[in-house]
């Protein structure tokens, strides 16, 4: 979406003379370029990441029943480590496919971050703040970067969030949340019309003649705003990038290559987002928070997450998209090292002192471990990494200035990640 | 009540030099020993911790209620508004319409759109002051009590993860009879700040469950009850006005001994929740934390003296006391500048919890006049608005001239406002007849916060942040699609009666612009939509058509 807000009075002027042909005709494209124009002029110019896929594990996977296995600790728990494709890396064996992929991506094993309850766990590692924070309603990761990211006459959303409702754009505005696709297999709600084709163009062309009317009558800037939004979803519905969302489209083949269920839908739908050109993507898998039975639970959503991003970073790379598209996968913290006592089938509870994440693609140098946890996986003992050094390493990858002010409504300076923020080093070089 | 423990907690109160607030420090250096010294307080605390009862020094200073004449008050605002525009040399647009002025200063005090027949009546009806009746009539709905209880609600009860427990009902419930029953505002906040006991007695407890932590709730009430934002003190001094950590911290102190329930466990059981001030500081690592950067220092009214409370005295009534006194400018001020946000579409001072910077306002003059006359009148919420709405200020239509098409900021047209998430949601449900039923949740991921209902919900989705603008148009493309194409939002069936009900095509038209726009069509839009019927082969499908678009058309979402 383009920032028609952040234009003054003249520019809203211009913008007028330019649509003279209507604000829902083609003429827009005459000022898009103008704005694009003006819009590169701000656009840093590093980072290689022009989409970001974040695959969110929602509860908190246990780390050292994925990505940091302790065998012979004290609650090493069941699951044994395997080689991967890169030297001296193991994670666990029921990532299998996964694990041939590990030279491409690189793992956090030092997360270390300040919240312990998943709702305010979940608002720290998307926004970089802490919920509440001097009354400020913080912008996810997601929104920041719909916002930095936005794209000359595109005509879907910028941030979709697929399975889970993600997080908003607090003080950005609604302009910058999330389309939320629930269950990916059935498409965007509200996407179709509820008349035909017919009838809905001409319902359209009688609401585009409204609009100007209104406008030539009160000139208010407002109202183009709201005619500019309409004109975009109307766009969104009629066009052909609107098909990304149509899994119904891909062979049978690649669907089963990812497997089947919510998720593993989802990270199809997102590479077909990532191939139109939407910047930023996050799937839900839920069901991490295994405080019971956290073995058969997590071998379970270790197979379907071993499937679904095994396929997807092979999708990826043979669509010559991975240097491009960054894969986050991440929860809201990580679990206990140690194994809880509860009834007959114990599980792991909170643990955000020590955890892990890993990345691949979008420029990061694959083949590596940043950080590392003590033998019980229970304290990161070098290489300790923070909400904000993460998100900032994210911001850079993308090419987003993170140190940069963003304005809340009432006029206050809040940078996009948090002063303490230092990008990982051997991941952004 | 038990005399040892008063004399145990009066002698921890004196061994720390009479000061309570003294008797703990909060080290964020060491987080080890933060918890120890967290819980050894909190054990403590279990002792000696009871309520307490107000002293007669602390209550509310009560005000006599001196209202001017509507008129005349009006009239003095309106002065002082054309004389700044004559400065300025611009030219007022002339009075609004009937029908533009019944469908803006409904949604401005009722939430919601005016029926067809109402508009008609009002249009019609002959005496010359039926605008101020209007006014009077649409006061004496419960609709205004619900809907600033929309806006309240978004002031009072942060939409935040920690609140997902906590009843909001209640707090609407307290909010929409505060304002019907126009409680004096002075009374309402006293009685909001020094609350104590469970929220089925007390509703308005909700909102210190709301704000559970003191930095929370030192933010909010300096923010909404002064008009002043402080937060930034909280850590350092304040960068742009000259609050110190000082002052933060030692309005902060007021509520460091006020002990909050656990929400969470409360809804899980069915119970009620307790609010109590009591004779320590305990507070609950997991109900409500001291933040790391707290500080201990003696309480102290913002820009005022420092106190000193022993431990048996409770410390919210004075601050109450303090904030609601007629000697406290702030108070009025922060209230009348938040209505002339609602209904005016900015505030005299902007943002509107910005009032350290009064001066620099265009009419720094016309908030101190406004705020007077508030405190005269017993801080008469309902006279006020009756103020307001009888200016001609406000009465004027939002067509530009030539001459002030650019101004913004001296009212010589009325700002075209965009309706809130509330009142899109009870308009277009009184359009489509949308009952607002109870709707499931989807599981936590889905429902960050309280939203039961289908208005809860469309309202969360539509929500921007709460310091928007009423004139920013925030809605993105997962909005527009959900009006143009929910099927719950189908004009159809409406469609379908109007057109049965009409025996002429003009009549039709009229009744759909009626019930939309709440007003007649130009003879030019006749015209238009007579073609456009024309046009289409069935008549009910493009009735059907013509309502979408004018549900879907800027001139319904925006108040003109």
């Amino acid at each position: 979406m383009f920032p028609l807000n952040y234009l003054n009075d003249k520019s809203r002027r211009d913008f007028l003379k330019l649509t003279s042909a209507g604000v829902f005709g083609a003429s827009l494209s005459g000022w898009m370029n103008v704005l694009a124009a003006r819009a590169d002029e701000s656009k840093p110019t590093k980072g290689k990441a022009k989409s970001c896929i974040l695959l969110w594990m929602d509860g908190g996977p246990s780390h050292k029943d994925t990505f940091d296995l302790k065998p012979g600790s004290k609650g090493a728990g069941d699951f044994k480590p395997i080689k991967t494709s890169a030297s001296g890396i193991e994670i666990s064996e029921h990532f299998p496919k996964l694990a041939q992929w590990m030279n491409k991506a690189a793992l956090v094993r030092g997360m270390s971050t300040p919240e312990g309850a998943h709702p305010r766990a979940k608002f720290n590692l998307h926004t970089g703040y802490r919920e509440g924070q001097g009354g400020v309603d913080y912008p996810s990761i997601g929104a920041i970067a719909s916002m930095e990211l936005a794209k000359k006459e595109f005509p879907l959303p910028n941030y979709v969030a697929i399975g889970g409702r993600s997080f908003g754009s607090g003080f950005l505005g609604p302009k910058y949340a999330p389309l939320i696709v629930g269950n990916p297999d059935k498409g965007v709600e509200d996407l179709k019309s509820m008349v035909s084709t017919t009838q809905f163009d001409r319902r359209v062309g009688l609401l585009e003649e409204m609009e100007q009317s209104f406008f030539g009558n009160y000139q208010a800037d407002n109202i183009i705003d709201h005619s500019v939004n309409y004109h975009r979803a109307v766009e969104m519905m009629k066009s052909k990038e609107a098909k990304a969302f149509d899994l119904s489209k891909e062979s049978s083949t690649v669907r089963s290559a990812y497997g089947s269920g919510t998720f593993n839908d989802g990270c199809l739908m997102a590479r077909r987002l990532v191939e139109i050109g939407v910047p930023f993507i996050e799937v839900t898998l839920g069901g991490w928070d295994t405080h019971q039975d956290n073995f058969d639970k997590v071998k379970n959503l270790s197979g379907r997450v071993d499937q679904a991003v095994s396929a997807l970073l092979k999708d990826l790379t043979e669509r010559r998209l991975l240097d491009s598209t960054l894969v986050i996968w991440m929860g809201e913290f990580g679990r206990t090292p140690a194994i809880n006592t509860r009834g007959a089938k114990p599980g792991r509870d909170h643990y955000p002192k020590a955890w892990s994440l890993m990345m691949a693609g979008g420029g990061v140098p694959g083949g590596q471990v940043i950080g590392r946890t003590d033998k019980e996986g229970a304290i990161v003992e070098e290489g300790k990494t923070s909400a904000v050094d993460f998100l900032s390493t994210v911001c850079t990858l993308m090419g987003i200035n993170y140190k940069k002010d963003n304005t809340t409504p009432n006029g206050r300076p809040v940078r996009v990640v948090d002063k303490a923020a230092v990008p990982i080093k051997q991941i952004v070089g | 009540m038990n005399t040892r423990k008063i004399l145990s907690g009066l002698a921890f109160g004196l061994l720390l030099g009479g000061v309570l607030w003294c008797s703990t420090t909060v080290d964020a250096q060491d987080p080890k020993q933060d918890k120890k010294a967290k819980k050894a307080n909190n054990k403590k605390a279990n002792v000696e911790a009871r309520e307490l009862t107000p002293k007669a020094d602390a209550a509310m200073i009560t005000v006599s209620a001196n209202p001017s004449d509507v008129a005349v008050f009006a009239g003095k605002i309106d002065s002082i508004i054309d004389s700044k525009m004559r400065e300025k040399s611009l030219t007022a647009s002339p009075t609004c319409s009937d029908e533009d002025f019944i469908r803006r200063v409904s949604l401005d005090i009722t939430g919601v759109i005016p029926t067809a027949d109402r508009v008609r009546q009002f249009v019609d009806a002959k005496e010359t002051d039926k605008r101020s009746q209007l006014i009077n009539e649409l006061l004496e709905s419960p609709k205004f009590g619900t809907h600033q209880s929309d806006v309240w609600q978004a002031l009072l009860y942060p939409r935040e993860s920690d609140n997902r427990f906590v009843p909001k009902e209640s707090l609407v419930d307290w909010l929409k009879t505060t304002f019907n029953e126009n409680k004096p505002w002075n009374k309402a906040v006293y009685d909001l700040l020094t609350v104590s006991g469970n929220t089925e007695e007390h509703k308005e407890a909700v909102y210190f469950l709301a704000n559970r932590t003191v930095d929370k709730m030192t933010d909010n009430v300096s923010k909404v009850f002064m008009g002043l934002q402080i937060q930034c003190a909280q850590c350092h001094d304040h960068p742009f006005a000259d609050w110190t950590q000082k002052d933060y911290w030692g309005l902060a102190q007021f509520f460091m001994r006020v002990q909050t329930g656990n929400p969470q466990m409360a809804a899980k059981n069915g119970n009620p929740v307790n609010v109590n001030e009591v004779s320590v500081v305990r507070r609950n690592d997991k109900v409500n934390p001291l933040p790391d950067s707290a500080k201990m220092v003696a309480p102290k009214f913002l820009g005022g003296k420092e106190l000193k409370i022993s431990a048996n005295d409770p410390g919210r009534p004075y601050l109450a006391r303090w904030l609601t006194s007629p000697e406290n400018p702030y108070f009025s001020k922060a209230m009348v500048n938040r209505l002339w946000l609602e209904f005016f579409g900015r505030g005299i001072v902007n943002p509107v919890d910005n009032l350290d910077e009064q001066d620099k306002s265009t009419h720094p003059e016309l908030l101190d006049i406004v705020a007077k006359e508030f405190t005269a009148s017993g801080y008469d919420i309902k006279h006020m608005v009756r103020i307001l709405c009888n200016t001609q200020a406000y009465q004027r239509s939002s067509k530009p001239t030539d001459n002030n098409t650019k101004d913004r900021d001296y009212y010589s047209h009325r700002a075209m406002k965009v309706m809130m998430p509330e009142q899109l949601f009870d308009s277009l449900a009184q359009i489509v007849d949308l009952k607002n039923e109870r709707v499931a949740g989807k599981g936590a991921a889905m429902k960050p916060v309280n939203a039961n209902t289908l208005r809860d919900n469309y309202v969360l989705f539509f929500n921007g942040s709460d310091s928007m603008k009423p004139v920013d148009y925030e809605a993105g493309i997962p909005q527009a699609l959900r009006l143009m194409n929910n099927n719950r939002l189908n004009p159809r069936s409406v469609a379908d009666r109007i057109a049965k009900a009409s025996s002429t095509v003009e009549q039709g038209i009229e009744q759909l612009y009626m019930t939309t726009y709440a007003r007649k069509p130009t003879a030019a839009e006749e015209k238009k939509m007579k073609e456009f019927i024309a046009k289409t082969a069935s008549r009910t499908e493009a009735f059907s058509d013509i309502l979408w678009v004018l549900m879907n058309s800027s001139e319904f979402t925006f108040i003109r």
